[in-house]
């Protein structure tokens, strides 16, 4: 047989098969082609494949058993090493799947082929991750299109232990933020696997009955309760209801097929009761409905247990709730048409899609009814009293207890022991999330810790917080979960009851964003979409004229910005209505829009929030509350119909945030704002545990219960961030941000709400992106452009506006003289540091342009900053001619008296902050990158944090160390004066057995003898008497008065650029990400140049060699943590390693015993690090990771 | 460099003035500034020719107030015994508040001093307080001298060497050149 022969058949086929591929099909070709398919060339085997795929696109039913032929053969290609080959096959299997879908006979053909264990053999040890997107999601739909009437391809299925790698694919896919198609159907294919037993086709009911058999078997049950647990929490924290609805579905149908004590066993591992609860706080009814259904299951199959259960997770107390609602309430929220209304039935269950909905608005109230009647109502009247649990009563006793103003001052050590016991986790995790919230106590702890302004506040606050702090933080006997940790998880449970009140709001156009390349700025090119409104004066008001028109404007416009516009065309005003200058008039008409006067906006009779937009109030009252709004393309081209009516002093309405007024209800008369508030100040309690613990300590030194001051320290182990991060809400941001309108504006305002007040709620990347998406609005030029524009009301004003505004966003060229690169950087920023462009630069003299030399001008200006002598920062003069800062610059003070020192001018020194500031903003926008190591302090005044003594240390230990020693020491001082018990008038008020005058401290600033902290400071002697005074003025003089300049001339700068207040969602270690970049503090390549090895060890030694590939894998934090733990510093200096001095020096340890039991240790003084020779890779990065993190995160003070 | 210098120390050829740099004294030189701490090294020094300690002594080195000269003997019962070391201790403007930088003149084989004549001494890095003076700093330096800290050994040769006092004793009489 020739060659030329198959190959010419081949081409004839692939065109045929595109143009008839059922008569190809009935004429047998796919199994004909496949049989040779091994003698083909690649190419033509593709070829071969192609046409499989036509002939296989939409076969009809009859024609399944001659599809069936050509499975085999398929299921062969499935071990085929070429990767084409492999997934044309795949998707050539599920087109056959997907083909016989709803014939069961020809899918257990299917099945009968090994076709699930070659798939399966493709996704194990994380085979799915290499494969294509669209071949697992061809993989998926056929195993779900088996699963659904096989038994026997879901037995195999279970046998691979399908559902971990389930667990795998879910858990990676939820936590990327837009893969929400891939959760979606990998939930689904679940479902396929347990089948609802109530489909009534004949069939499938004998499926499903041996499907039970399957189910009973305890190996396979346990995959299942694993992950319940996993569904349960995408379900909680799922940004749209849909996912959620699946999820429950899911779980709905294993409760089904379940045994009561595997619900038993179940409700203890994963909480089932409260997943519950948290579902049937929702508004959308198929949530409430499925999950009313499996309450019902739940109680059926062991009506005791769960009765307990219910009772204590507050299932009980939602079901009651549900069925006591206003019947009328319900039927009112009759939909407007112009949103879409999704029924997620027919998601899973393709066969109803012609049915209408089957959960009616009355059905979950009825159902919620059975439930009471048939369960709670008969077993409560034999029960006690007590509705929410026993232990609920004292939890809230307590709390009420220690919040009684009376007992406060005698009964504190008591009331603090209680809470204390309370707090224990043991005590706390009993508790469950609902008896917590029920009892109130969160209300009372917010009330006992408020006006947490943390360390300003009034002593009797500061000392509860203290207190509370030093319980929460440290009670932690085994060290794995703190008090705090606990109490934030419970809070964070509830808040993803809020689901409703964070509705994500889409646009009809679903094409999703590019998560990865986010531009900083508007894309001013596109078109941007408007709302129409058409204002119309209320019937009732006759004293304003109409006004007709109808205003595009844009999707961020709110009542408030567009009632001065307004205003003017329909105002009166009664003492200049009867004169006829129009000018006089225009006059007053401008200058009468004030308190007393003004206008009111209403859409279909219900009053505008004047600082919501226009589009979210008018979507929320569409939609009646409802938690996913889906936007009718429809709605875009309507005119929406606003009223106004004048605003007068007498029925002005107090509009509190959007969250006093929508956050939702919650069971104990919570207030979601009053959740969030609570969370706050647990985070400000978690941000500043350091100064709280050291508070305590002082003040237990000034009591004298700490007796010695070096004993002044702590050791602080605050809550790490991820804990506090809310998993529901990162999810309906991120969505939310998807939208492509986001960007024009359409952001609902619990977004805007969450980021300003709750960022540590959000994740960084999240916070990053959305500030990337608004960045445009915090420009200063652009606000002009934007309030001056807002309205579009005449047709010319559009054109000229967008010519203006559609300018193409070039970048701004500047040109810079190296010898003179600060003046150059200084008129630079002057000029064009308020662009919204992005500026480059060019050097004089070199041809160089673009990002290269941009990127060098910003280090280059960075470092020239460093110079020592120009009197910005602390520290000391290194011999190469800049500050060297071991823990960080921090401006230096500068006294108000002396605008010269030492041939530097003040007013220089103010100048160059401000360049820093507009550095800084320019970084930030431009995406460039700083290469200067600004201190933690500092970072903290950037984000208008304000500086205390405690962090003083931060950037200077000595001093720091020294005045917090002082500081103690007044404290004792008063305390022995206040105290009635004066038995020890002559108390040791030495400072370490030095007397106070003996250190010869003068009032000036200590080692800045020109900056006098009172006049004549250096002829006025420290002493005991005037310690307090010398304390605060060192303080006030070091971290306030001294540099308050500075930092104003600085934030000034980055003001120009950008609104700082739009940095502080970020956090001071984000911030120096943001502006420093992720920096290596080495780079990879000459790492082994910059360390010398020692003492047995050189660079050929096996040791070092693991040493060094360990040290390159190491990320920057780890980098960090290694600097600090072999220098002492957290900073290396300008230049890196290389220039580190003495040279890191790596010695061998001399080991005793096991080597592997031995721990790397350093000397600071030297730069050694003594490092065991460890018998593995494995064992010395282990240990290394042990040495350098240990105490990492805890400051001490000693 | 650091290799340089140890393998200097294991052979014991140092040479008889390490050429140290010139520790940098920051606000040092001006008799104008720092009158807190001129006020404060002079209290020190009345009190150190007052009161008498055995075995240390120290002064300001020339005019300058800020850069002083220290000497230690080795207490008796030690290897140190018989020896004299003079140091050099520059102060900055931050003193109290930071310690001074102290070097050996004298070379001296110590686990804790290195070729150049540093000290690896908690109390003038970290643990360095405000309360410590110049009397403190010495008497530590003298007990230094007879307990060394052989855990993190600048001089690993000396430190190997702690155990056999006797052979100990010689290296430290051999590498001793008293100042003239």
């Amino acid at each position: 047989m020739s060659v030329n022969i198959p190959n010419s058949c081949l081409r004839a086929l692939d065109a045929i098969s595109l143009e008839c591929p059922d008569e190809c099909l009935g004429r047998g070709v796919p199994a004909a082609v496949l049989q040779f398919f091994d003698f083909f060339s690649t190419t033509k085997q593709k070829v071969a494949l192609r046409i499989v795929s036509n002939v296989f696109n939409g076969y009809a039913e009859e024609d399944g058993p001659t599809a069936m032929e050509a499975v085999p053969a398929l299921c062969n290609l499935l071990q085929s090493s070429d990767k084409t080959i492999l997934e044309s096959a795949i998707s050539c299997l599920a087109l056959v799947a997907a083909g016989a879908s709803g014939n069961a006979e020809h899918l257990s053909k299917l099945c009968e082929t090994n076709v699930v264990e070659a798939t399966m053999a493709l996704m194990d040890n994380e085979g799915w991750k290499s494969l294509r997107d669209d071949t697992l999601t061809a993989i998926l739909e056929l195993l779900k299109n088996l699963a659904s009437v096989s038994e026997k391809a879901v037995k195999s299925l279970f046998e691979l232990n399908f559902c971990e790698l389930l667990k795998q694919m879910i858990t990676y896919y939820s936590s990327s933020h837009h893969d929400n198609d891939k959760v979606q159907m990998l939930v689904e294919l679940i479902y396929q696997l347990m089948l609802p037993p109530e489909t009534s086709d004949q069939q499938t009911k004998l499926v499903a009955a041996n499907r039970n058999a399957i189910m009973g078997q305890t190996t396979y049950k346990d995959q299942l309760a694993s992950i319940v647990a996993l569904i349960a929490q995408i379900s909680k924290s799922a940004a749209q209801s849909s996912v959620c609805y699946s999820c429950i579905v899911v779980i709905g149908s294993i409760v089904e097929l379940s045994t009561p004590n595997f619900l038993t066993e179940l409700q203890k591992t994963a909480n089932i009761s409260s997943f519950l609860t948290c579902l049937l706080a929702r508004k959308n009814r198929h949530i409430l409905f499925q999950a009313l259904k499996i309450s019902r299951t739940l109680l059926e199959k062991d009506q005791e247990f769960f009765f307990e259960t219910f009772t204590k997770e507050g299932v009980r107390h939602a079901i009651d709730a549900i069925s006591s609602q206003d019947k009328n309430s319900i039927l009112k929220s009759k939909r407007k048409n112009s949103m879409k209304e999704r029924c997620f039935c027919f998601d899973l269950e393709s066969s109803l899609t012609d049915k209408a909905c089957r959960v009616e608005n009355n059905v979950v109230m009825e159902l919620a009814e059975e439930i009471n009647k048939s369960f709670f109502l008969v077993k409560g009247s034999k029960k006690s009293a007590h509705r929410f649990g026993f232990s609920l009563k004292s939890v809230r006793d307590f709390f009420a207890r220690s919040l009684t103003p009376s007992a406060e001052n005698q009964d504190k050590g008591k009331q603090l022991s209680h809470l204390s016991r309370r707090l224990l986790p043991d005590e706390l995790q009993v508790y469950s999330t609902f008896e917590f919230v029920q009892s109130g106590s969160i209300r009372y702890l917010t009330d006992y810790l408020s006006n947490a302004e943390y360390c300003n506040a009034n002593p009797e606050l500061q000392s509860r917080l203290q207190k509370f702090a030093h319980l929460a933080l440290t009670m932690s006997n085994d060290g794995s979960t703190k008090p705090l940790g606990i109490l934030v998880g419970k809070l964070l449970d509830t808040l993803h009851m809020c689901y409703d009140t964070f509705p994500v709001m889409l646009s009809d156009e679903q094409c999703t964003r590019e998560s990865t390349m986010i531009p900083l700025r508007y894309p001013e090119t596109q078109e941007t979409t408007s709302l129409e409104l058409k204002f119309r004066r209320s019937k009732k008001d006759k004293e304003l004229f109409n006004y007709t028109a109808v205003l595009s404007v844009k999707l961020f416009s709110t009542p408030q910005a567009i009632e001065p516009v307004i205003f003017p065309r329909v105002f009166i005003d009664p003492e200049t209505s009867h004169k006829n200058s129009n000018q006089v008039k225009e006059a007053n008409r401008i200058m009468k829009l004030d308190e007393r006067n003004g206008l009111r906006f209403f859409y279909n009779g219900t009053i505008l929030n004047p600082s919501t937009t226009f589009l979210e109030s008018i979507l929320l009252l569409m939609s009646k509350g409802e938690a996913d709004i889906l936007i009718d393309p429809s709605f875009w081209d309507d005119e929406h119909c606003i009223t106004y009516r004048k605003r007068n002093k007498s029925n002005e309405l107090s509009f509190k945030s959007y969250y006093n007024t929508h956050l939702g209800k919650l069971p104990g008369d919570l207030d979601g704002s009053d959740l969030l508030d609570m969370l706050k100040v647990l985070e400000g309690i978690n941000h500043c545990s350091y100064q709280l613990l050291m508070n305590g300590q002082i003040e237990k030194f000034a009591e004298g219960t700490l007796q010695d001051l070096d004993d002044l320290k702590v050791a602080v182990y605050p809550l790490p961030r991820h804990q506090f991060m809310s998993s529901l809400l990162t999810n309906k941001l991120e969505l939310q941000m998807q939208d492509v309108l986001f960007e024009d504006g359409f952001i609902p305002s619990w977004c805007v709400y969450l980021v300003e007040t709750c960022p540590f709620l959000l994740p960084f990347d999240t916070r990053w992106k959305y500030f990337c998406l608004t960045a445009h609005r915090s420009f200063m030029t652009d606000q002009i452009n934007s309030s001056a524009n807002q309205v579009n009301s005449s047709p010319d004003q559009v054109s000229s506006h967008s010519d203006q505004v559609k300018s193409p966003a070039l970048a701004k060229k500047y040109r810079v003289t190296r010898s003179a690169i600060l003046e150059g950087a200084v008129s630079m920023m002057t000029n064009h540091g308020p662009s919204s462009r992005i500026v480059e630069v060019e050097f004089e003299g070199e041809v160089g342009t673009g990002r290269g030399p941009t990127f060098e001008f910003y280090t280059t200006v960075s470092h020239e900053l460093q110079r020592s002598g120009l009197g910005m920062w602390r520290g000391e003069n290194s011999e190469d001619g800049f500050i060297h800062a071991h823990f960080g610059l921090f401006p230096k003070p500068w006294s108000s008296s002396s605008a010269l020192l030492r041939g530097v001018d003040f007013s220089n020194v103010l100048q160059k902050f401000k360049l820093l500031g507009h550095l800084v903003a320019r970084a930030v926008l431009d995406g460039r990158i700083l290469d200067i190591p600004l201190s933690k302090a500092f970072y903290k005044v950037l984000l208008e944090q304000e500086l205390d003594i405690y962090d003083i240390p931060s950037f200077d230990p000595e001093l720091g160390k020294t005045v917090i020693e002082f500081q103690a020491l007044v404290r004792r001082k008063k305390f022995l004066e206040t105290s009635s018990r004066t038995s020890n008038p002559s108390a040791d008020l030495s400072y370490k057995n030095v007397k106070l005058e003996d250190l010869c401290l003068d009032f000036t600033l200590p080692g800045n003898p020109e900056y006098e902290l009172v006049p004549r400071g250096s002829e006025k002697m420290v002493t005991l008497e005037s310690l307090e005074e010398y304390v605060s003025l060192v303080v006030d003089a070091t971290v306030k008065s001294g540099i308050a300049k500075q930092i104003e001339a600085f934030k000034s700068g980055i003001n120009e650029v950008l609104a700082l207040k739009t940095l502080k969602m970020f956090t001071e270690e984000e911030m120096e990400r943001i502006l420093c970049g992720e920096q290596d503090a080495w780079a990879s390549t000459n790492l082994q140049d910059h360390i010398e090895f020692e003492h047995g060890f050189d660079m050929s030694s096996p040791s070092i060699i693991t040493f060094l590939e360990i040290l390159r894998e190491f990320g920057r934090e780890e980098q960090r943590a290694f600097i600090q733990f072999t220098t002492g510093a957290p900073q290396l200096p300008l230049g890196g390693l290389a220039s580190l001095d003495p040279k890191l020096t790596v010695v061998r340890k001399q080991c005793d015993g096991n080597v592997d039991d031995e721990l790397p240790s350093v000397n600071t003084c030297r730069h050694f690090i003594k490092l065991p020779p460890y018998s593995s890779k494995d064992i010395m990065r282990r240990k290394l990771k042990y040495a350098i993190t240990e105490g990492l995160g805890s400051f001490h003070l000693s | 460099m650091a290799r340089g210098e140890n393998q200097e120390a294991q052979t014991g050829n140092v040479p008889a003035a390490a050429p140290g740099p010139k520790p940098a004294s920051a606000g040092a030189g001006k008799g104008a500034e720092g009158q807190s701490v001129v006020r404060r090294l002079q209290s020190e020094l009345m009190a150190l020719m007052m009161g008498g300690d055995p075995g240390v002594s120290a002064f300001p080195e020339g005019d300058n107030i800020f850069n002083w000269v220290g000497t230690i003997a080795g207490s008796a019962g030690t290897a140190y015994e018989g020896t004299s070391y003079r140091l050099a201790l520059a102060f900055t403007a931050e003193y109290p508040y930071k310690p001074p930088k102290v070097r050996f003149d004298t070379p001296c084989f110590h686990p804790n001093v290195d070729a150049h004549g540093n000290i690896c001494l908690d109390i003038l890095q970290d643990k360095w307080s405000s309360a410590y003076d110049v009397r403190t700093i010495l008497l530590s330096i003298q007990s230094l001298l007879g307990e060394p800290n052989n855990d993190s050994p600048l001089n690993t040769q000396a430190a190997a060497l702690w155990a056999n006092q006797e052979e100990f004793r010689k290296m430290v009489e051999k590498l001793y050149k008293p100042a003239a």
